[in-house]
């Protein structure tokens, strides 16, 4: 499963195939830690406070900065294009809502259910020791316990 | 294989299928005593069956994991893909 991540051209892999690319994931988030300019002037949503001039005009924000590659690393074309590519529309930038060097780094080091959110959790009813089949019975319907037989059952012995 | 070595056979096959029952369960639930109690009743019986058959049938495995008689036992009993297990 890839995800396109918020203004960057890197695909986002919720597992990492290679130690290499794991390797280059560090080393792209270090270069973007050690750059001043991505950290400062930056207010609580990650975004550049922007000063407003007299007249009310906004002026540009600055050009995003884009982390150099890592030394020693080949810049390769990644074959795999992200949907909203594909559709010829962008997508909001999900599930982050701005650039910058937090993003990376949640990308990096957050857990991926810190991300996405829990999206179902299971649950398994604990197993109590009650009573137990015969010996004869239990060989028969698969367990020893009767709780935990199934009806129908899901296995049948074919017709002969 | 007549009916009292067939019976024997299954005897042995519940209570280790039993025993592993409760191994599994204990596994999860360890401090269970009284599946623990039965665990070890169900132990105790499955020695005792298998001690009894390999003394009247032979050895119930091979490479030294089980008693050898006077005699190569071992390939006196049926195989059991060949023992009928159906009550006819």
């Amino acid at each position: 499963m890839r995800r396109q991540l918020p203004n960057s051209q890197k695909p986002f892999r919720l597992f990492r195939d290679t130690e290499q690319e794991l390797a280059r994931e560090q080393a792209t988030l270090r270069l973007t830690r050690q750059d001043p300019q991505s950290t400062e002037d930056r207010g609580i949503d990650n975004k550049p406070i922007l000063p407003a001039g007299r007249t009310g005009k906004i002026p540009e924000p600055p050009a995003s900065h884009e982390p150099a590659p890592a030394a020693g690393f080949i810049q390769e074309p990644d074959p795999e294009v992200s949907l909203a590519e594909h559709n010829g529309f962008s997508e909001p930038d999900w599930p982050f809502g701005s650039e910058g060097p937090e993003a990376s780094q949640m990308a990096s080091d957050t857990p991926s259910s810190m991300i996405f959110g829990e999206l179902a959790t299971a649950y398994v009813p604990w197993q109590m020791f009650t009573q137990t089949l015969s010996l004869r019975e239990a060989l028969r319907a698969g367990t020893l316990f009767p709780e935990l037989i199934r009806t129908p059952p899901l296995y049948k012995r074919p017709e002969a | 294989m007549n009916a009292q070595q067939k019976e024997m056979l299954l005897r042995i096959m519940e209570l280790q299928f039993a025993a592993t029952e409760l191994n599994l369960y204990l596994d999860t639930h360890p401090d269970d005593m009284r599946a623990l109690q039965e665990f070890r009743m169900r132990s105790q019986e499955l020695m005792s069956a298998k001690m009894e058959y390999e003394r009247v049938y032979g050895p119930l495995l091979n490479y030294g994991l089980g008693m050898t008689g006077r005699t190569w036992q071992w390939i006196e009993d049926p195989w059991p893909w060949e023992v009928n297990w159906r009550r006819s």
